[in-house]
């Protein structure tokens, strides 16, 4: 886009909508993000916002550029809860980082001075007063089914009892769906990940199981 | 006649009998059934659907294309699955805009949905496509004296806005009295079984769901209840022995027809039902040929 070459922006930023402009990184590529707009364009930093999602918190990184709010996305899950700090390049960060840091728990790494700015003295340690607790949007009784559709492609997986009680009674042991099937099966979790639904659900799918418990 | 068959999870896994039903009575009617291989939960249309659209619609539509890729129509058994599958249809008919999308999710995994397969549900593969008229020349066994309720179930309501929403629990009332049963009233015919409720509100849903329908069943004294959804069957045997008090049978319409089409009820492995279903068999005298 010819606009963010002379915005002397990388490619990947996308405009939302008039005067706004942004791009989602991942975690590991945030600082060095903010580092290219930084030398590459004429932005001014304007402050992080911080938006709790039940299982991540998402760090808005808002610039100003040339009359247009440039801001860079970032998606902290709760388990890891840490992110390396822009104090570095952005000094007029560190207040930022130090509230965000109060208010939600978040660990800014490599950050100078990572103390309390705006808690009252005294208050507790571990208690942050807009974190809430690690929650997916998943209700507790879908969870077990939804694990299954993510692992077997379906809600029910298929016990030895069946299977035995199935082929006695002239019945293929395996029933013909997707379970034993593992190229449809790799198809269909192709599918939940295009869709983005094991982010939107919170699927793990090393543990294969839904984070934030149940 | 020929069909790809969409058996869902319930059938295959918790009640083959009605699968071994479906096999040897479409069998005895000449008609082909195909099996959909590497198909996936439907899935399901209640929580799935409320929980993710976008992931119900892409998951049905693979399923669809699957049909599609067989050239054939695609039969379900189980009521849940006809109405995500019906359901998908009818939404990436009429919603250009998530048709775009869904299309273009499956291309990336080398799939397309062309919308060419049509979904049926047992009780119009049975009753319109093969005829009510035709299956009666196959009913060799008529369970005359039987007194059955019926349960059609809530998903078996759903069809397309010119429709009427009877044409199907009609189509399953007549499809049941071909088999020369007593069909008995008993108020409650449309009342949800309380299977979607289960896992939020077990307490309601079989109080004050199950419940009232298996008082009213009782009183009117039949010998059996028949259905078209496995969820609801099973919601209905599991439900009576957690109510305690009810054993009545509870059968498919599948496993009523292969009785009456003659074949033995020994070969339909009645005994993964957790209501007394083989033991009424037994006491008709139908596990033999008829």
């Amino acid at each position: 886009m010819p606009e963010l070459e002379k915005l002397g922006l990388p490619e990947y930023f996308e405009k939302t909508k008039e005067g706004y402009l942004s791009c989602r990184v991942d975690l590991q590529l945030l600082k060095e993000t903010v580092r290219t707009v930084i030398q590459k364009s004429m932005s001014r930093f304007i402050g992080i916002v911080a938006l709790d999602y039940g299982l991540d918190i998402e760090l808005l990184y808002n610039f100003s550029l040339n009359k247009n709010i440039l801001t860079i996305k970032t998606m902290v899950p709760k388990e890891e809860n840490k992110v390396e700090s822009i104090v570095a390049i952005v000094p007029a960060a560190e207040w930022s980082e130090r509230e965000i840091c109060d208010l939600f728990g978040i660990k800014f790494l490599g950050h100078p001075n990572l103390e309390s700015l705006i808690l009252p003295a005294g208050w507790p340690q571990k208690e942050h007063p807009l974190r809430q607790p690690i929650r997916g949007s998943i209700p507790p009784h879908a969870c077990s089914i939804l694990e299954a559709l993510f692992a077997f492609g379906t809600t029910i997986r298929p016990s030895s009892w069946i299977k035995q009680k199935r082929e006695e009674a002239g019945l293929p042991g395996i029933p013909p769906l997707i379970y034993g099937d593992e190229r449809a099966l790799a198809e269909v979790q192709k599918l939940l990940r295009d869709i983005e639904f094991d982010r939107r659900a919170g699927y793990d799918w090393l543990q294969k199981r839904l984070r934030g418990g149940r | 006649m020929k069909y790809a068959v969409f058996w869902g999870c319930l059938i295959p896994l918790k009640l083959p009998s009605v699968e071994l039903a479906t096999r040897k009575t479409f069998k005895r009617l000449g008609v082909d059934l195909v099996d959909l291989p590497g198909y996936s939960c439907c899935p399901d249309p209640v929580v799935a659907r409320l929980m993710d659209q976008r992931m119900w619609l892409t998951l049905g539509a693979r399923n669809l294309s699957l049909a599609e890729k067989l050239g054939l129509d695609l039969l379900a058994i189980c009521s849940g699955c006809y109405e995500t599958l019906w359901g998908t249809m009818e939404t990436l008919e009429y919603e250009p805009e998530i048709r775009k999308d869904i299309d273009m999710v499956l291309s990336k995994s080398g799939r397309s949905y062309r919308g060419t397969a049509k979904v049926k549900h047992l009780v119009e593969a049975l009753g319109e496509d093969f005829g009510v008229e035709k299956l009666s020349m196959f009913i060799s066994r008529p369970l005359s004296g039987v007194r059955v309720a019926l349960h059609p179930g809530c998903h078996l309501f759903r069809t397309a806005p010119e429709r009427d929403i009877w044409q199907k629990p009609q189509l399953m009332e007549e499809l049941v009295a071909l088999t020369g049963v007593e069909i008995v009233k008993y108020g409650l015919e449309r009342l949800c079984c309380g299977f979607p409720m289960m896992a939020a509100d077990q307490k309601f849903a079989l109080e004050e769901r199950l419940l009232p329908k298996l008082q009213q069943i009782s009183i009117s004294g039949v010998d059996c209840i028949v259905f078209v959804c496995p969820a609801c069957l099973g919601q209905f045997e599991t439900g009576q022995k957690m109510l305690k008090g009810y054993s009545i049978p509870s059968l498919h319409l599948a496993e009523l027809l292969a009785l009456a089409v003659g074949i033995p009820g020994s070969e339909l492995g009645l005994y993964f039902h957790r209501s007394p279903v083989a033991e009424l068999v037994e006491k008709l005298g139908l596990n033999e040929s008829g």
